[in-house]
């Protein structure tokens, strides 16, 4: 049985003829379910976990970016599937895993292939696409077994596991991040302060490190943009999960294809 | 009934024994502006390019460009030096020292390329040739070395009698 979750903005005008059609193309593959509208502060978790005591296997998350990771910040490691029907006009997560936007990703969904990927953990929460740190004066840890800094001043730091590293440096740009190598990539980009206008410039190569575990630590809060969410942390405990996300994928999806 | 393997997925005992045809593939970096400090073990490719104080160590390849430095001992299947390293280097298959390289500590590897200009000051080691005929002496030899002792007493009691005279 398929639950459906609704992003609260979903009740919007601008979507209303999207969703129309949305509804009518899961009516025709016959896996029409439950609707299960969310409100911004909603944790999605012990709502799935009723749904699953109830009988249900499949979790469809209908909205954008922002609310796949919400919602996969809380129950990422759930034992069920999820799918993701992207609405609006862009999606980075959907184009990584080849789901089409709007009503054609009804049809990925019925085709069901699913495919297991890394999550990975961030202090309390999970995260699938990818995290990004605001340069300032940090330290990373690797693995308990090695440090590295920058050698000049502050540096910015991106982890990847399903999005691709979108950084200064287009060398770094080349790296495959693939959500199933068993590993979490960072991408380190050590930055300058200009003196007089106080500009900040990338330097020179971006760093990548493939890990399983990481802590990053700051002289002082360091932003941190996780799945979309903003947060401000101290220290950074990273590390891949234990468990797998199973997840509906589609033909055209951007890893695996070497 | 016709199997069709997944183009998606890998096996994790694919992906993290990777074979040779993907030593192209460059899994770590470490970026000019940067130091790491402690022992830095990949299964990977490796590319240096700023500071590691540390060992490093790796069943793949490492590169350490110019200007790259590594302040410990480097154990990798094959490498290819044009910075600094101070330490020892172990390579299982082929170390390259560029016309840049400098080495400060043994070197032990299968097959030694050693460009015109680089420095190495340590003892070297190749595993791939074979030094066992050197070591035996055989009855030619021996004739050989003792002509050779011979020629050299001869020539002493020569230049006794007949001092070179000065130019």
């Amino acid at each position: 049985m398929y639950v459906y979750l609704y992003d609260p903005a979903l009740k919007e005008k601008r979507f209303q003829s999207i969703m129309k059609t949305v509804e009518n193309r899961l009516t025709d593959f016959g896996i029409t379910g439950r609707i299960i509208r969310l409100t911004p502060f909603t944790n999605a978790k012990p709502i799935i976990e009723d749904e699953v005591a109830r009988g249900s296997k499949t979790f469809v998350i209908v909205g954008n970016d922002t609310t796949f990771g919400h919602i996969m910040s809380s129950s990422a490691a759930l034992p069920v599937t999820f799918g993701y029907i992207p609405v609006g006009d862009d999606s980075a997560v959907a184009h990584s895993l080849g789901i089409p936007l709007n009503a054609p990703a009804v049809d990925v969904l019925s085709a069901r292939k699913i495919e297991p990927l890394d999550i990975g953990w961030m202090n309390n929460r999970y995260f699938i696409s990818r995290i990004e740190i605001e340069p300032a004066p940090l330290s990373v840890e690797y693995d308990a077994q090695f440090r590295v800094r920058a050698r000049d001043g502050e540096m910015g730091v991106t982890i990847c596991n399903l999005l691709p590293f979108q950084g200064a440096h287009l060398g770094a740009r080349d790296h495959v991040v693939h959500p199933q190598d068993v590993q979490l990539d960072a991408f380190l980009e050590p930055v300058e302060k200009k003196r007089w206008f106080r500009k900040r410039v990338t330097t020179q190569a971006a760093s990548i490190f493939p890990f399983r575990e990481m802590v990053i630590r700051g002289r002082r809060p360091f932003t941190v943009v996780a799945d979309g969410r903003h947060s401000k942390e101290i220290s950074l405990s990273i590390k891949l999960a234990d468990v797998k996300l199973k997840m509906v994928v589609g033909k055209e999806r951007m890893f695996g294809l070497s | 009934m016709l199997y069709m393997p997944s183009l998606f997925s890998k096996s994790v005992e694919e992906i993290e024994h990777k074979n040779d045809s993907d030593s192209d593939q460059v899994d770590t970096v470490v970026g000019p502006s940067v130091v790491v400090e402690g022992d830095f073990v990949s299964h990977g490719n490796i590319v240096v390019k700023g500071v590691v104080s540390g060992n490093v160590k790796t069943s793949q390849h490492l590169l350490v460009e110019e200007g790259a430095k590594i302040m410990a001992h480097v154990k990798a299947r094959s490498a290819k030096v044009a910075g600094e390293v101070r330490g020892n280097i172990k390579v299982k298959d082929t170390l390259e020292l560029t016309a840049t390289a400098k080495v400060l500590g043994d070197v032990e590897c299968g097959t030694l390329i050693v460009a015109g200009g680089a420095g190495i000051n340590g003892k070297c080691t190749t595993l791939a040739v074979d030094f066992s005929s050197l070591k035996e002496t055989n009855k030619e030899d021996k004739k050989i070395l003792g002509l050779r002792k011979k020629s050299k007493i001869e020539l002493a009691g020569f230049e006794e009698q007949q001092p070179m005279a000065s130019v």
